[in-house]
């Protein structure tokens, strides 16, 4: 059950989620779609990077510092201080991608600490790592976007991080620049990465969810009207502002850091690349084992259920109600009675039963638990007189 | 009859009963109040109630997690919609639907459970005796 | 609809999102109700056709201490689309409560089947 995780924190959790229940119910608990918040923010932040990409310009030229000066930055200020409603939609796509690393934390948290990321759903848990990483880097190529002094420090040090990686190293570098220097092709590069990189998410949350029947991905519309509420009304409390244009001439060092998107240029300011790099890949790999069966001593085996081919007429009840997409139909042969027969997946299935309860023909189990077994302890127990 | 048992059908992740319940599944605090356990709600068949119900039960608590919190997903939506007739396979029609309750509670919530239980079990004692199965449901 | 707290905070909530909607104009506006800010067609409906304008005059205490917070926070134009998203954030908050309360008396921890007569 729980128990690889420490006892007090999903004493808290179980109790925190007690006391929300109590007061909005289950169906509007948070908690119950902690996966679909960030899903939500997604779509927030395609709708918001759609209207950005409209007006936004992908250059750095600053070489005329004149009135008629068109480049990513100016861009990026007339979008925030001349276009209707551009500071708003701005506001919007900034803090969309700040909530949705908050939320995609508190899911992982939440995965972990009510065990669901362990045995058959080691994929949604990797999967969700990968995810996280990509979010991170195109949330960092949207930093590098404004093009403020900013965006300038942290091309450069990213530029230099590659450079540091062994082997690849050179090769890493000139594929960021899009070249061997930051040009115009840079900048390109970088909005071709921040919007390819944010629609290869939605492939990588297909492998997330493909594993589970009916995925909750859409909360409630109240629930909804509160998430884009909170970003409406941080819009208003915190304006989002630009630094200086960056100019290729000068050498910023330090900058304002967004803790949610940024911590690793922390990283990276702190420690040498080495260690920066050994620091990062050692973090994600960790992350990416944390569901190693060997970490798990106490962890029962899962016995996978097991189809009675002779009973079973073909009737997809249990296949439709597997949580785990664990029972496959397959055509009958030739010769049956019934036209499908259902197989089970074992390295999908999770032991608990649904399909057990869903057939009415007796013709699937779990091997540790036969439901006739449970039928005779039921009408044992029915019948025990009291001595 | 005051012999007369109501089972609990409860999932191994809902409210946790451990500490009320002794080794053979016999709740202390409730008299007559037997538990099973089970991996989830979903495994419950409509089958298992009805045998409760032949076996002289006088009614049957199925128990899970909160609606939304299944820990397999979906377990306790599907038991809930296979009672409600929302599902196949389905309660036959001569099982007294008075006598069948459904809880969804969190692990914390045990306190909850025995409250709501031993009104269920108080109430389906003093209903009247259900008529052997094979006869036709009573008119009510 | 059912207890006292809920059909309580349906009608508060209802009555905040149409008030705060009731603000979305002015804020679009440049949080101002002035006539001459008003677009051209709005103000031919209002003198052709008697239509009459709301009066704005209550709030201008928000639009300046808005605008003075906003210009502190680093805002540099456009105070109104600020305030617009401001509004419209709180009306959406008002509308979750509202739904919120009557949607939890659905919830369930406890289904009783519904017998067949």
């Amino acid at each position: 059950m729980y128990t690889s995780i420490p006892k007090g924190l999903t004493d808290l959790t179980l109790a925190i989620e007690k006391g929300t229940n109590a007061v909005i119910s289950n169906r509007y608990n948070p908690f119950y779609y902690h996966g679909a918040l960030p899903q939500f923010y997604l779509w927030v932040l395609f709708l918001s990077g759609l209207l950005l990409f409209a007006y936004y310009i992908p250059t750095i030229d600053n070489a005329y510092f004149s009135a008629n000066l068109v480049n990513a930055w100016t861009s990026v200020d007339y979008i925030t201080d001349k276009l209707p409603m551009g500071a708003v939609i701005r506001g919007i796509h900034r803090y969309a991608g700040d909530a949705m690393v908050i939320t995609i934390v508190l899911h992982a948290l939440r995965v972990w600490v009510t065990d669901r990321y362990r045995q058959y759903r080691w994929i949604q848990w990797v999967s969700g790592i990968v995810l996280l990483l990509m979010v991170l880097f195109v949330g960092q190529t949207g930093y590098y976007l404004v093009w403020d002094e900013r965006s300038l420090v942290l091309t450069r040090m990213t530029v230099s991080a590659f450079d540091a990686v062994p082997f690849i190293g050179p090769g890493l570098k000139t594929w960021f620049l899009n070249g061997t220097a930051i040009t115009n092709l840079t900048l390109s590069n970088f909005l071709f990465i921040h919007i390819g990189l944010s629609f290869t998410l939605l492939f990588g949350l297909w492998v997330h969810y493909v594993r589970m029947t009916r995925p909750v991905i859409t909360p409630p519309p109240a629930i909804n009207y509160m998430l884009m509420a909170i970003l409406l009304v941080v819009v208003f409390a915190y304006p989002i502002t630009s630094g200086k244009m960056a100019d290729i001439n000068s050498a910023p060092t330090s900058f304002d850091i967004d803790w949610f998107f940024l911590f690793p240029y922390w990283l990276m300011a702190k420690v040498d690349l080495t260690t920066y790099w050994v620091l990062m890949v050692g973090a994600t790999v960790g992350l990416c084992l944390v569901p190693l069966p060997s970490l798990y001593k106490a962890a029962n085996p899962i016995e996978a259920a097991e189809v009675v081919l002779s009973k079973c007429t073909g009737c997809s009840l249990c296949s439709k109600d597997c949580p785990y997409q664990a029972i496959e139909m397959v055509p009958a042969p030739a010769g049956s009675r019934f036209k499908l027969l259902a197989t089970v997946k074992p390295y999908r299935c999770s032991g608990c039963g649904v399909c057990v309860g869903a057939c009415a023909f007796d013709a699937i189990d779990l091997p540790n638990l036969l439901d006739t077994d449970v039928t005779a302890q039921i009408r044992a127990m029915a019948e025990a007189k009291p001595n | 009859m005051s012999e007369q048992k109501v089972i609990t059908l409860i999932c191994e992740r809902a409210c946790d009963l451990d500490s009320v319940c002794n080794d053979k599944g016999e709740v202390k605090e409730v008299d007559g109040l037997h538990v099973v356990k089970l991996p989830c709600s979903g495994m419950i068949q409509p089958l298992m109630i009805e045998a409760a119900m032949k076996a002289g039960a006088a009614g049957v608590i199925v128990t899970g997690c909160q609606i939304g919190d299944c820990y397999y997903r979906e377990g306790n939506r599907m038991i809930r919609e296979r009672l409600l007739g929302q599902r196949p396979p389905g309660l036959k029609k001569t099982v007294d639907r008075q006598r069948v309750l459904a809880l969804w509670l969190s692990r914390p919530q045990k306190d909850r459970f025995l409250s709501e239980a031993k009104e269920f079990v108080a109430f389906v004692r003093q209903l009247p005796t259900p008529p052997p199965a094979a006869a036709k449901p009573a008119a009510k | 609809m059912g207890k006292t707290i809920d059909i309580v905070l349906v009608v508060v909530g209802a009555v905040a999102c149409l008030a705060l909607t009731g603000l979305m104009p002015w804020a679009e506006l440049g949080m101002t109700g002035a006539p001459d800010a008003w677009p051209d067609w709005l103000r031919w409906v209002n003198e052709n056709l008697g239509l009459p304008l709301p009066n704005y005059d209550q709030v201008a205490s928000l639009s300046t201490g808005w605008s003075e917070y906003l210009k502190k926070a680093g805002a540099e134009s456009r105070f109104g689309d600020y305030a617009y998203s401001l509004v419209m954030g709180l009306a959406m908050i008002a509308a979750a409560i509202g739904i919120a309360a009557i949607g939890r008396e659905e919830a369930e921890e406890k289904t009783v089947l519904p017998v067949k007569k």
